[in-house]
């Protein structure tokens, strides 16, 4: 990703299956191969609302999310153009779904749909029972079976953009690590499945998204295999149970399901570091003199959009978003590396931010510290 | 007060809750009030990477 002459679009870095290679590449499973993100880039798809594959390399490129989310002795294959008026009829009723679900549900939509950045549809003779799929090692992508109903599109868009969304949080946030595997397995009352922590997780979320979205459904008629009038009472079971197993999730899950069952949780203030300028108490590191620097082997790159992606080339690399502040802090070694005084940061931030000295410095300060955790920073009396 | 449509949310936010933040264009970006996000999409998943949803005979898989 980082490599010179290698120009990753917002769109491309957000395909489904570049995610995939970087993330294979990320994790020491070979090299980054470009050719297949061409391949990947070239990929037609339909504009549905959401994007729908409809290319006939379909089933070559999307390999690895047909892979994973295939049933037992399962291969499912992909709807495309190549199978005319039967696409055609399908991409009718997706699109048909994604207005019904903008329009029944706006706000969860809008929230949802933008974890969701490509559709395939299965053929029916080859889903095996498959309704709906997605995979967290393929962000983005969601799985349908060749659908005969609208509802039936806007419903699976609820269920797999809820993971889709869990998936991105989880990427992001504090919500799960390791010990996730050795903790407890739920097991459902309706199916007697049993579930790792992971999923009972995704799944509980998703469960608590259908179940709002079935409050906005009205008379519309449901698929038959819907969920929506089932999700309230597995919400509830599936809560109740993750709030008895809580100490195995992180801080941030923690307040996501506290947060959607209802319970008040108080959420930690980060601890301030005493200091001072014009008035306001910064650390004492962060002098107007103290000089910080770039670690060496930290790189980074900001897209036309403004988002900001920083690499430390540890073994496994090391990767971290930035926000405005932080991006713009890293922003300050674009044209060299020589250290940097915080007096003379906080001047340009000062101007450029056009906010008063104190604000910027206290913002600058935040920024600061959080490099400096990440080990992207460091601080002045830190050896490079 | 939340309408049918909208998700369920309680009160308590992180700081700068409220404010309007329009959503990356896909995927994921930085977390609000947090300067530097780590990305950790390396965890092994125990479920082999999907979550799938299948029709009721074939449950044991269900999500």
């Amino acid at each position: 990703m980082f490599a010179p002459g290698t120009e990753l679009s917002d769109s491309l870095a957000d395909h489904p299956v570049v995610r995939f290679e970087i993330g294979r590449a990320l994790a020491g499973h070979g090299g980054l191969d470009l050719a297949k993100l061409d391949v990947a880039a070239a990929m037609r798809v339909r504009d549905a609302g959401v994007p729908v594959a409809a290319d006939p390399s379909a089933a070559e490129v999307l390999e690895a999310p047909l892979r994973i989310t295939a049933p037992a002795g399962a291969r499912p294959e992909p709807l495309t153009e190549a199978d005319g008026d039967r696409f055609d009829a399908a991409f009718t009723i997706v699109a048909e779904g994604v207005r019904l679900l903008r329009e029944l549900a706006p706000d969860m939509a809008e929230d949802l749909l933008a974890h969701v950045s490509m559709l395939v549809v299965l053929k029916r003779e080859t889903s095996a029972g498959l309704v709906s799929a997605s995979s967290r090692y393929v962000p983005g992508v969601v799985l349908v079976d060749e659908p005969r109903l609208p509802m039936e599109i806007a419903e699976a868009l609820v269920h797999e953009g809820a993971h889709e969304k869990f998936f991105d949080l989880a990427i992001a946030k504090d919500f799960l690590d390791l010990s996730a595997e050795d903790a407890d397995y739920f097991q459902t009352s309706w199916s007697r499945a049993r579930w790792p922590l992971e999923q009972t997780f995704a799944a509980w979320h998703a469960y608590s998204c259908l179940a709002q979205f079935n409050l906005s459904i009205g008379a519309e008629q449901l698929g038959p295999d819907s969920l929506l009038t089932k999700a309230k009472k597995r919400a509830a079971e599936i809560g109740e149970w993750l709030l008895r197993h809580e100490t195995d999730l992180r801080s941030d899950a923690r307040w996501l399901l506290r947060a959607l069952m209802g319970d008040p949780v108080e959420h930690r203030a980060e601890a301030a570091e005493p200091s001072h300028v014009d008035g306001e108490t910064l650390a004492p590191q962060f002098s107007e003199d103290g000089h910080f620097h770039l670690l060496s082997d930290v790189r980074h790159r900001r897209a036309i959009t403004g988002r900001v992606v920083a690499g430390r080339a540890d073994l496994p690399p090391v990767v971290f978003w930035l926000d405005e502040d932080a991006s713009w802090t890293l922003g300050q070694w674009r044209d060299d590396r020589t250290a940097k005084s915080f007096g003379w940061m906080l001047a340009r931030a000062t101007e450029e931010w056009k906010v008063g000295s104190a604000a910027a410095a206290v913002r600058l300060e935040k920024a600061l510290v959080s490099l400096h955790r990440s080990g992207l920073v460091g601080l002045p009396d830190q050896a490079r | 007060m939340t309408s049918p449509n909208q998700p369920q949310r309680l009160q308590q936010f992180p700081q700068n809750a409220g404010v309007p933040v329009a959503h990356p264009t896909s995927g994921v970006g930085p977390m609000i009030g947090q300067p530097v996000t780590p990305v950790q999409w390396f965890r092994r998943m125990p479920t082999g990477g999907g979550t799938v949803f299948l029709r009721p005979a074939e449950v044991q898989q269900n999500d």
